[in-house]
């Protein structure tokens, strides 16, 4: 009993840094060895954990708490304005709209680029690695948005889906849209995990290709299936603006 | 009123969690920056309003945690990571009240690893409650000093000014006991135990 409150208490002090050079490290060669001294160190961490946790918690509800105020005063202010002064608005909207109508709306066409840039979300590789306990090479590439070392790995005998994908975004990413259409079709047009990203990835695809009648259609599929992966990405504003720009 | 408001990069919120400075004004910069885009996601998946809230709160605790653990460094970036996050804790969510959709068994297909999933996070959020519970049961001086020193990284010496003790030794002392108690009362509860300890090892 002494020795596991002796015990703790040098792990407690270990823990907050506080052994001397010399203790810590024949604390650490014992640590190596004894399974029940680890495990004891373990808890001590978790408990540690727990409170910074805790802390967490209660930090994140006090600016919550402080956020939604302002975030929802925002929105109340914009539903605050009077009636009048919003048929005012509205009134000077539609003169405005009339005299320089048709110019303004060729003035204020969108770009498929600046849509494209606002759509894109990129692929969490290491939030979804499926059931590979390591990272591959490819996924590796990727992540540090070394997109050619991505296109090389074409070569390999085998491709997963996943690796199929990250090629498609890496010929994405560098602009050659007709390849990176390819892979996105093969993934989207077929059984696999990728499939829903593959879809999104290729909607976005023929926007930035300018195939807009495609990206829309693939985009409303998406949009009109609220258990897609990419549904809320695909929100009415993005439809609407990818209409405008297949002239519908 | 409207003061100017702070902007942070990717790397200075990183830096912000992992060295616990201006977290308050790193956290309302996350809100402003990110809360709309991940509550839309909620809304546009059967919740409302209250339920984009919570998961909102979980996912900044979630991710302060992993960044603090040093399990996320930056590989993606933080918007493309927020949103998995809020994506994953959410689909858990509708799992949990039973109105799980047909995307869900390809979702546990995808998230089949070893990694600190939305799952593990999941139960740490049902598991909150229990958290709160046992940390209000050692009492009000214990919280705090616990507090002041594991998450406000306080000296000895600054506690022994916000505190009425005789002198930094008793401190210790204390938060030893209090730290052990602590301890004690985390094993009892294997689910807690299990779903912190995720956070600990990365």
């Amino acid at each position: 009993m002494d020795e596991l409150l002796q015990n703790e208490n040098l792990l407690i002090s270990y823990l907050d840094g506080e052994l001397p050079e010399a203790q810590k490290e024949a604390l650490e060669k014992r640590l190596q060895t004894d399974k029940a001294l680890r495990e004891q160190l373990t808890n001590l961490q978790v408990a540690t954990q727990a409170i910074k946790h805790f802390g967490t918690t209660q930090q994140v509800a006090f600016v919550h708490a402080q956020m939604m105020q302002e975030l929802k005063s925002k929105k109340a202010k914009v539903f605050s304005i009077s009636k009048t002064v919003r048929y005012t608005m509205a009134v000077a909207a539609s003169i405005l709209i009339l005299f320089i109508g048709a110019r303004v709306f060729e003035a204020l066409q969108l770009s498929p680029q600046k849509l494209y840039a606002e759509s894109f979300v990129d692929f969490n590789v290491s939030g979804t690695r499926g059931k590979e306990a390591t990272i591959s090479e490819i996924e590796n590439s990727y992540q540090k948005k070394d997109y050619k070392a991505v296109i090389g790995a074409i070569r390999s005998t085998h491709l997963y889906a996943k690796d199929s994908l990250l090629i498609g975004l890496s010929y994405l990413q560098t602009d050659h849209l007709d390849k990176a259409i390819s892979f996105f079709q093969k993934l989207a047009f077929s059984e696999n995990d990728f499939q829903q990203d593959a879809e999104y990835y290729l909607s976005l695809s023929y926007l930035k290709d300018k195939k807009y009648d495609s990206a829309l259609q693939l985009m409303q599929k998406i949009a009109a299936n609220p258990s897609h992966l990419y549904h809320a990405q695909l929100s009415e504003d993005v439809l609407a603006k990818v209409k405008k720009l297949a002239g519908k | 009123m409207a003061g100017t408001k702070e902007t942070f990069s990717d790397a200075e919120l990183i830096s912000c969690f992992m060295n616990n400075t201006r977290t308050d004004a790193a956290l309302r910069f996350m809100y402003r920056d990110h809360f709309d885009l991940l509550s839309r996601y909620v809304f546009n998946n059967s919740g409302n309003e209250q339920d984009a809230e919570d998961i909102f709160q979980e996912v900044m605790v979630a991710f302060i945690n992993l960044v603090k653990a040093g399990r996320f460094r930056g590989e993606s970036s933080i918007k493309t990571f927020l949103f998995s996050l809020n994506k994953n804790i959410w689909l858990n969510e509708l799992k949990r009240r039973g109105r799980a959709v047909a995307r869900e068994e390809k979702y546990e297909r995808l998230n089949d690893h070893k990694e600190l999933t939305a799952d593990s996070i999941m139960e740490l959020r049902q598991a909150k409650n229990d958290l709160m519970k046992l940390i209000d049961e050692l009492g009000e001086a214990c919280k705090k000093i616990l507090l002041l020193y594991y998450f406000e990284n306080r000296s000895m010496k600054e506690i022994l000014a916000t505190l009425p003790y005789e002198n930094e030794q008793v401190v210790r002392n204390k938060k030893s006991k209090c730290l052990k108690k602590l301890e004690m009362n985390v094993s009892t509860n294997k689910a807690l135990y299990r779903q912190l300890k995720n956070y600990l090892h990365g």
